[in-house]
């Protein structure tokens, strides 16, 4: 008889290594050490669909303020598009939740966390490899765009939640000179207090199944 | 916020949508729809060139419609410029499911 644990860490090393790195699975002590690591400048709540539609407004307006040489940028309206889809699924599953958002150098990272009924761990390899999996009769794209279009993923997903962090490489970077990275005031927004370069240690957006 | 412009021609109602489609706003299609009287439509035709935003919950309800109204023998269309919206498109696999490569 295979122990949960034992189960959990087979299927984590091996979602691991089939998306080459890209897809993180931890236990909820984990995410809750690297959430608390990080600097969140900006929270919103969801409660309702109408919380999505403003929380995207929110965020987007929060980064064209925040990077002003980042308008129009399509990597932009592709990381709102994934956050749209987490955010969706907070609602459609779970029904409430709440998404953060932090800074860092060169990255950001969208935490997603909800308290709802979680997936199995059977699900996670479909979820984010097939398809069209779905467990709520919609489209079941949602995983698959971020899967996509997000650098890193990180879940923690048990019957008591789901924590979702999706970290995304910028297209420029966050330093003190890249005069044209901060906003129109002149000051560096106070994005890590840590100087952090990336979130998740040295190794960039990589939370590795041994950590 | 989603606006819909709608303009009957003969047959053919078009539906040009603009702003953002996603889970909040659909239900501002599905009141329009709705209402309709699709008695004497032969076709329905989406526009997507004017939309800001658009989620695989917004994709998934035109799906929803192509399926609907094909079977009640309703044409639909999905008419689009924007590049990026194509793009989500594409990568949904809209074309293929309504048939068109």
């Amino acid at each position: 008889m295979i122990t949960r644990q034992k189960k959990f860490k087979i299927y984590r090393e091996s979602i691991y290594t089939v998306t080459k790195g890209k897809v993180s699975v931890v236990t909820h002590g984990e995410f809750n050490r690297f959430l608390s690591r990080n600097v969140i400048v900006f929270n919103s709540k969801l409660v309702n669909p109408q919380d999505i539609t403003r929380s995207r407004w929110e965020i987007d307006q929060f980064l064209s303020i925040t990077f002003s040489c980042w308008q129009g940028f399509s990597q932009r309206r592709k990381i709102l598009l994934c956050v749209t889809e987490a955010m969706t699924n907070v609602i459609k599953h779970a029904g409430v939740g709440e998404v953060r958002l932090s800074l860092a150098e060169s990255s950001l990272v969208f935490f997603i966390l909800d308290k709802g009924q979680g997936l199995e761990l059977e699900q996670l390899p479909l979820v984010f490899l097939s398809k069209g999996f779905t467990t709520k009769g919609s489209l079941g794209m949602g995983f698959m765009l971020m899967y996509q279009y997000i650098d890193r993923l990180v879940i923690c997903t048990t019957r008591k939640g789901t924590q979702l962090a999706l970290e995304t490489q910028l297209s420029f970077n966050l330093t003190a000179g890249d005069e044209n990275a901060v906003n129109s005031s002149g000051k560096s927004p106070n994005w890590n207090d840590h100087g952090q370069k990336h979130l998740w240690g040295k190794r960039p957006g990589l939370i590795t199944p041994r950590d | 916020m989603l606006e819909i412009k709608r303009e009957m021609q003969e047959k053919e109602l078009a539906l040009s949508l603009a702003g953002e489609l996603d889970m909040a706003t659909g239900e501002v299609l599905e009141d329009l729809l709705a209402q309709e009287d699709l008695s004497e439509v032969g076709k329905i035709t989406f526009s997507l060139s004017y939309l800001d935003f658009i989620d695989s919950t917004g994709i998934g309800q035109l799906i929803k419609y192509f399926r609907f109204y094909s079977s009640r023998n309703i044409g639909v269309e999905i008419v689009n410029e924007n590049p990026d919206i194509e793009e989500l498109l594409e990568m949904i696999g809209l074309r293929e499911i309504m048939g068109i490569d």
